[in-house]
Order: structure tokens, then C-alpha cells, then sequence
């Protein structure tokens, strides 16, 4: 029991991240992105083939996938986004065959089978009768720094605080002087980067994602109708829900 | 009558003439595959009704097709219940039971109601697993649900009569003054409203018609493929195509998304030698996403223009 | 130089003209005013200047064509713009509210949030408060305040004094008169309230759907037996 107590509470954090990015494209640009769930799996790919099957160092493969992903993130606002401009339902659409795409690219790449990424760090913790891998440790602390670091960046930049005023109100933003097509582009790019980020130090990969999807959609609903607009600490008064959610999919997401 | 009501109805017969010879011509694995895109079809219909005509799009609809077949799998299977009885039963769940959970979804706007249905898709996978388990089958589903009818030219004629039957009815429906009223709700909502109609009413009527085609197809196609499994069910594939099957062959017309379902079926037949597994979804989905972006109005009206166009350098040239 | 010059600007929603033909030139340290009805082209007209409306003719800023500029380069180049509706971010504290508006001109912080608290102590008090939950009149200090962060040389401002007390009204006049004198800055407002716009600008233009009727100073406008019709229903 303290072990699932415990666990849960360290993964919720990372749950917690992947939802702010789902949620931050969709407040910013206002659709939704059906694929985030197929970028998450990416940046995890990325680190198992060049980390583990190619054996490059980790910490240049960590970088390698922010950059890969926001590089993706990137061309997809530039060339599905953007050109369907202001049809939501377009974009919407085209992401989600864009998640199937991504998919189906993953699995003839990889086949079809979960890989197991070896630990980043290894080692376990022993707290009474529980067990903690030094790995899910720190994915929980880097998630948790990450997280902390969006907020600031949200709320203590121009550029972040840009974000939210798209969100609230697009032609207040204009006004201000705000390329509202610019800022979607650092949104879109910048989710990858977190995305990857948090897959990078996730521990197992399936190449099946409608889940994670789901997930990040629940995790939006907890923070409730503030948090469509608004990245604030309501996001961590979701904790004990994100902590039953972490514990969820420990027991039942073994595919 | 008018003129191209005639037209439309001659268009129709020899469809139907068509597709009645065809087990004279074809083997019987091509018949299993029609036999699938008449399915498919009919759940592009009823996707199309309700999202393709007013621009709601829904991410929900394995939903609401689960709900018919688990319904009618469960009534026959586990409590013997005769096809004939469960099946109207299961459309009736699926219509009330899909309307009673949507009915707040309704009331939401553009994103936030795909948000909600898309939701509901993943709630419903992990709910079947999980609740009564001696039910649903939990993960592994059921299998040796009885059929309808056995071989596959009788299931041909009878998926084919459901599909027709569907799309007829809708055909007719969409050219009352209910079917513009929803193509007005996808142009403009607020012109809709502001002329006196109720576009929630209109809505929830979409939706119902949409719910009721949904699990009248969840149903028989359970009992045409005797099993269940809820990863095939509630899946981002199967989801994809069925909308995909409606947006490639051209959302709110009738043609369009049969028109895109044997297109989308043959295809990912075609490409069975070259890649056995989920990898066809990518050349598949790449199609789609091509098609999707250059074409928006789908591939019945590439055609059309295509024929067109060649018509026209063919009489210049003449 | 005229700070403003427009020239046979014409406005289009879809196919519809909302305006027609306009042209007025603001020197250097004016305030006008443009007043007219409901409907009569007035936000039309200022969503034009900053380059969020289709439109035909010349907007020149400081000599240079606008016509082609998006609107955040236009806000970049120095034109702030106070909407009717104030577009703020409802959810953001006054002071982030501000922030933004500091979007473009970020070296000049401290010293535009200076001048916005001294025009509008109020804001100050209410600093950490959410322009969700504030009063009308509070929520127009922020707008022109967000405006204001820009460091802007011209200012547009959407009728001010929509939905504002009498009192209210004459402290934002004050607050208008002090800013424009003490930093010269060029002010271009609409307005319904005659009375106000009057006691404010040095030159009018009177709207009516789409095309402007009459124009001239207080004086003169006060003189035209036609104006006094239409806006005090008497001769
Ligand atoms: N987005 C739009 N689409 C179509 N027509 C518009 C749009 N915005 C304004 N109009 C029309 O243009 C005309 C001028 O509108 P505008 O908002 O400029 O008036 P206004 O003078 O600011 O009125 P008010 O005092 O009510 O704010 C009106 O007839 C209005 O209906
Ligand atoms: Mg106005």
C-alpha cells in the first residue's frame, strides 16, 4: 500500500506536466491537439533509439530529442496549422489522423511490441516497506522543476505572459502589439519540447497512445474552467486527484 | 417530380443494380471486405449526421456504436435473449442512453464538445474493462455471440440492405427542412438562432437520428462478427476511420461518406500485401491528411471535377 | 509634420462599406474627437487605423503608409489603442494586465507604470485584483493604462466614457487634459457624449454611417444649427 501511496504521489507530478501542455495549446490557439498524446510517445523513441540501440551518450540524446521535437512541432503549426488558420475543426481533424500517422510510423519503425527503457538512474530507495527506483525519483523531481520553471516563464515573461493574453482575449493581445501566430508557433514548439522532456525520463513505451490522450484530457478537466484560460496553482490543487490518477494507471495500465 | 430528384433516383437504382450482381462476380474475401465498408459506411452516415452537417464534431462515436453492440452482445450472449428482441433494445439504449450523456456536451461549443466526446470514448474503454467484468468479458471482450446469418453472401445482402435502408432514409431526411436547418447550424449558428429556431433542440435531434444509426450498426455488426474485444472497439484507429470515411468522401452529402468508406477499406485492403500490420494506417493516414488539405470538400467532388474537366478538353478538343 | 493623415480611407465588412471616404489629419499634440451614433463607423475607424479592418486608401503615421502593416507592427511603431469593449485579459491581475501592454516597448517599464499609477491612483490600490472582477469604470483606467505601457504617440481611444459615472466622466476628461499636456501626446477619441468631447478636443468630426457630415472646433460645431438638432434635440 505505502508503495502505491508513494508512487502514485511522484508520478502524479509528471502526469500534472503532460496535461499543462495539452492544456497550453489549447487555451493559446484554441484547438485541440489530438496528436500530443503521439508526441509524447516520440520524444520516448527518440531517446530509445539513440540512447539504448545506438548507445550515444544520454545527456546528448535528452537534447537531441528537444530539439527534434520542437524541430516537428514546429513544421506541423507551419504546415497544417497555420494553413488551415482560423478552421478549428480542420486542424482538429488533421491532428488526429496526424496522431494515427505518427502511430503507424512508430510501429513500422519498431514494431509493435512495448520497449523497456533501462533506467536513466539507476538504484532504489528503501522507505519501510516500499521501494523507490531512483529513476522514478527523478522524474518526479525533474517534472516537478519543470514545472515550476512553465510557471515562472508563464508568468514572469513577456513572452509567457503573451501566451495567457492570446488566450484571454486574442484582439487585446493585437493590440498590445502581440503576433498572436508567432506566440502559437513558440506554443507549439515549445509543448514538444516538453513532451519530450517528460517521455525522455518516463520508464516504459507502448506504441499504443489513446490513453495518454485521455489522460492529459482529464487532467485539463481538473483544472477546472480557470484552467482553459489560465496557468496558475489551481493545477496543484488537482494534486490528490493526480495522485488517484498516477495510482490508476499503475494498476491498470499494464497493456 | 424535378429533374435531378429523377436523376438522383436513377443514380440510386443503379447503384443498388450494381452492388446486388456483385457476389456473382467477386470472391468471397472481397465480399468480407464490402461487407465491412458497408458497415463502416453506415457509421460514417451517422457520424456525418451529426458532426459532417453541423460542423459539432464528435470524437465520441465508438461510444455510442459500443453502446449498441456490448448491449445487444450482452443481452444474447449472457441472458439468451432472441437477436430480434435485442437488437431494438440496444438501439433503444443506445438513443436514450447517448442522448442522456451528451445531453450536457450539447449545450458546449465547438471544442469543448469534441473535448467531452472524446472523453467519453476513454471513459467507456476503461469503464468496460473494469465494472462487471462477468458482463462485458473485461479486457478480452466475448466471442461466440450468435450470428444472424452465416456465409458471406448472405451477410453481404444483409449489411448491403442496412446500408442502403440508412442511407436512403437519410437522403430523404437531409432534403427536409430539418437537414438544411443542420447544414445552416455548420455555416452559421447564430443566423440559425436568430431566425426562431431552437438550435438545441435541432441539435439534440441530430444527435438522437445520429445515436439511433450508431447502434442499430453497433448491434448488427456484433452479430455479424459473433465477437467483441473493447481495444478494437474503442480504438484512435477505428475512430479515425470512420470519421476520415466521411470527411475523404465529402462531409454532409450521403454519397460522400459510403463513397469513402469502400474507398478507405479497398485501400487498406490494397496495401494488406505490402504491409501486414497498423503500418498501413500510415500511407492510409497520409492519404487522408493529402487529400484533407488540398481537397476539403472529399474525393466525390475531385471526381466530379476531374470527369468534368475532362469532358470539357474532350469537347474543346472535338 | 501631421502625426495622422488619413486619406479616402474606406472600410469593408465582407462586401459592406462601414466607411466612406474619410479623411482627417491630427497634428502633433491634439486631441479630437470623432463623434457620431451608434453604428455610425466610429470603432470601425480606429480598428482601421491600427490595421484590423480591410480597408482602401491612406492611414500615414508620422508620414509612413500603414496600409500594409499588421497590426502589431503598427502598435510597435507607436499607436496605442483603448478599445470600446477594453479586450482586457480577465483573468490577469491589473498589473500583468499593464505588463502586457508592455509587450513592445519593455525598456520603458518602470517609467510608463509610473505615469499610469499617478494618472489613475486607483489602479495601484487594486494592483494584484483580477480585471474579471472590477467595475466598468475601473476596467476603462486599465485599458487606457495598457494602452499607456506602450509609450505610445498616438493615442486611440474608443469612447471613454462609455458606461461612467458624471463625476467619473470629468476625472477621466482631467486625467485625458493632464496627459495630453504633459507628455504632448496626440489623442484621437470617439465619442456619443458631445458635452465630453467637447470640453475636451480642439477639433471635431462628426460621423454619420460611415462618412463624416461636418467638422470643425467646439465653437464652430456649437454655432451649426444642424448638429444641434441631431445630438441636443433642439434648434
Ligand atoms: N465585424 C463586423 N461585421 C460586419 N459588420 C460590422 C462588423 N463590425 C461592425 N459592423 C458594422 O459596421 C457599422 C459600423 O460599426 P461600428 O462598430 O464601427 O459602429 P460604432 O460607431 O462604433 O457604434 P457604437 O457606438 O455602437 O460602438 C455598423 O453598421 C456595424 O453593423
Ligand atoms: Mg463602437
Amino acid at each position: 500500500m505505502l508503495q502505491i501511496l508513494i508512487q502514485g504521489l511522484l508520478l502524479s507530478g509528471l502526469y500534472a506536466l503532460i496535461a499543462v501542455g495539452f492544456t497550453l495549446i489549447f487555451s493559446v490557439g484554441r484547438v485541440l491537439n489530438l496528436a500530443y498524446g503521439a508526441y509524447l510517445v516520440i520524444g520516448g523513441y527518440v531517446y530509445f533509439y539513440f540512447a539504448q540501440s545506438l548507445g550515444l551518450p544520454k545527456p546528448l540524446v535528452m537534447a537531441m530529442a528537444v530539439v527534434c521535437g520542437c524541430l516537428v512541432g514546429v513544421l506541423k503549426y507551419r504546415l497544417i496549422v497555420k494553413p488551415l488558420k482560423g478552421n478549428h475543426v480542420a486542424v482538429e481533424i488533421s491532428t488526429l489522423i496526424l496522431a494515427v500517422v505518427i502511430q503507424a510510423g512508430i510501429v513500422l519503425l519498431f514494431k509493435d511490441s512495448p520497449k523497456i527503457l533501462h533506467p536513466i538512474v539507476s538504484g532504489v530507495w528503501r522507505v519501510g516497506g516500499a521501494t523507490i527506483t531512483f529513476n522514478i525519483l527523478t522524474a518526479a523531481v525533474s517534472s516537478w522543476l519543470i514545472f515550476g520553471g512553465l510557471y515562472l516563464f508563464v508568468r514572469k515573461t513577456h513572452t509567457g505572459r503573451a501566451m495567457e493574453a492570446v488566450s484571454m482575449d486574442t484582439k487585446g493581445a493585437v493590440i498590445s502589439g502581440i503576433r498572436p501566430d508567432r506566440i502559437n508557433l513558440i506554443t507549439w514548439g515549445y509543448i514538444w519540447r516538453l513532451g519530450c522532456n517528460c517521455r525522455g525520463i518516463f520508464c516504459e513505451l507502448y506504441p499504443a497512445f489513446p490513453g495518454y490522450v485521455g489522460c492529459a484530457v482529464n487532467h485539463c478537466g481538473c483544472g477546472g474552467y480557470r484552467g482553459w484560460y489560465r496557468f496558475d496553482l489551481g493545477y496543484l490543487a488537482g494534486g490528490p486527484y493526480y495522485w488517484i490518477h498516477g495510482n490508476y494507471f499503475n494498476l491498470f495500465d499494464r497493456r | 417530380m424535378t429533374n435531378p430528384t429523377k436523376k438522383y433516383l436513377l443514380l440510386w437504382a443503379i447503384f443498388i443494380a450494381v452492388m446486388l450482381l456483385l457476389p456473382e462476380f467477386v470472391s468471397k474475401g472481397t465480399l468480407r471486405t464490402i461487407i465491412f465498408a458497408n458497415f463502416l459506411a453506415i457509421f460514417a452516415i451517422s457520424w456525418d449526421v451529426l458532426s459532417g452537417r453541423t460542423g459539432y464534431i464528435s470524437f465520441g462515436h465508438p461510444f455510442l456504436i459500443g453502446i449498441g453492440a456490448y448491449t445487444s452482445a450482452i443481452l444474447s450472449y449472457r441472458f439468451d435473449m432472441p437477436i430480434e428482441l435485442s437488437i431494438p433494445l440496444a438501439v433503444l439504449t443506445t438513443t436514450i442512453g447517448g442522448t442522456l450523456f451528451f445531453l450536457p456536451a450539447l449545450r458546449l461549443k465547438g471544442s469543448y464538445f469534441a473535448l467531452v466526446t472524446l472523453a467519453f470514448m476513454e471513459l467507456m474503454y476503461q469503464l468496460v474493462q473494469v465494472i462487471r467484468p462477468d458482463l462485458t468479458g473485461g479486457t478480452r471482450g466475448m466471442s461466440g455471440i450468435e450470428t444472424i446469418t452465416r456465409g458471406a453472401v448472405n451477410n453481404y445482402y444483409l449489411s448491403f440492405a442496412l446500408m442502403v435502408t440508412i442511407a436512403i432514409s437519410m437522403w430523404l431526411l437531409m432534403r427536409t427542412r430539418f437537414g438544411s436547418a443542420l447544414s445552416a447550424i455548420g455555416m452559421n449558428e447564430e443566423s440559425v438562432r436568430g431566425s426562431g429556431l431552437s438550435t438545441t433542440k435541432l441539435k439534440l435531434a441530430a444527435f438522437m437520428t445520429s445515436a439511433f444509426i450508431a447502434g442499430l450498426g453497433g448491434a448488427f455488426y456484433v452479430h455479424y462478427l459473433g465477437s467483441i474485444a473493447p481495444r478494437a472497439l474503442f480504438d484512435i484507429n477505428f475512430l479515425f476511420t470512420i470519421i476520415v470515411s466521411a470527411l475523404i468522401g465529402g462531409a454532409a452529402t450521403i454519397i460522400g461518406p459510403m463513397f469513402g468508406a469502400l474507398f478507405l477499406t479497398i485501400l487498406l485492403e490494397a496495401l494488406r500485401p505490402i504491409l501486414p500490420g497498423v503500418e498501413r494506417y500510415l500511407i492510409y493516414g497520409s492519404i487522408a491528411l493529402i487529400v484533407y488539405m488540398f481537397k476539403p470538400q472529399g474525393l466525390v467532388v475531385l471526381v466530379l471535377d476531374t470527369l468534368d474537366k475532362l469532358r470539357s478538353i474532350i469537347s474543346s478538343r472535338s | 509634420m501631421s502625426v495622422l493623415e488619413i486619406n479616402q480611407l474606406s472600410a469593408f465588412y465582407g462586401k459592406a462599406r462601414a466607411l466612406n471616404d474619410i479623411s482627417i489629419k491630427l497634428d502633433k499634440g491634439e486631441i479630437m474627437a470623432v463623434i457620431g451614433a451608434n453604428g455610425a463607423g466610429k470603432s470601425t475607424l480606429l480598428d482601421s487605423i491600427v490595421g484590423l479592418t480591410r480597408t482602401t486608401g491612406d492611414i500615414r503615421f508620422e508620414g509612413q503608409l500603414l496600409n500594409e502593416c499588421s497590426a502589431a507592427d503598427i502598435v510597435n511603431s507607436g499607436v496605442g489603442y483603448a478599445t470600446e469593449r477594453f479586450n482586457l485579459f480577465p483573468y490577469m491581475s491589473v498589473y500583468d494586465n499593464l505588463m502586457v501592454g508592455a509587450y513592445t516597448a519593455r525598456d520603458d517599464v518602470e517609467q510608463n507604470l509610473e505615469l499610469v499609477y499617478d494618472l489613475f491612483p486607483r489602479l495601484k490600490e487594486r494592483e494584484t485584483q483580477e480585471t474579471g472582477t472590477q467595475s466598468g469604470g475601473e476596467r476603462q483606467m486599465v485599458s487606457l493604462g495598457r494602452a499607456l505601457m506602450s509609450s505610445p504617440k498616438l493615442l486611440l481611444i474608443d469612447e471613454p466614457t462609455i458606461g461612467l459615472a458624471p463625476k467619473v466622466c470629468l476625472d477621466m476628461a482631467a486625467a485625458l487634459r493632464d496627459l495630453n499636456q504633459s507628455t504632448s501626446l496626440t489623442i484621437l477619441i470617439t465619442e456619443q457624449n458631445v458635452n465630453f468631447a467637447m470640453s475636451l478636443a480642439q477639433n471635431l468630426h462628426v460621423l454619420e454611417t460611415g462618412m463624416i457630415r461636418m467638422s470643425g472646433t467646439p465653437e464652430e460645431l456649437k454655432a451649426n444649427p444642424d448638429l444641434n438638432k441631431a445630438y441636443f434635440g433642439s434648434s
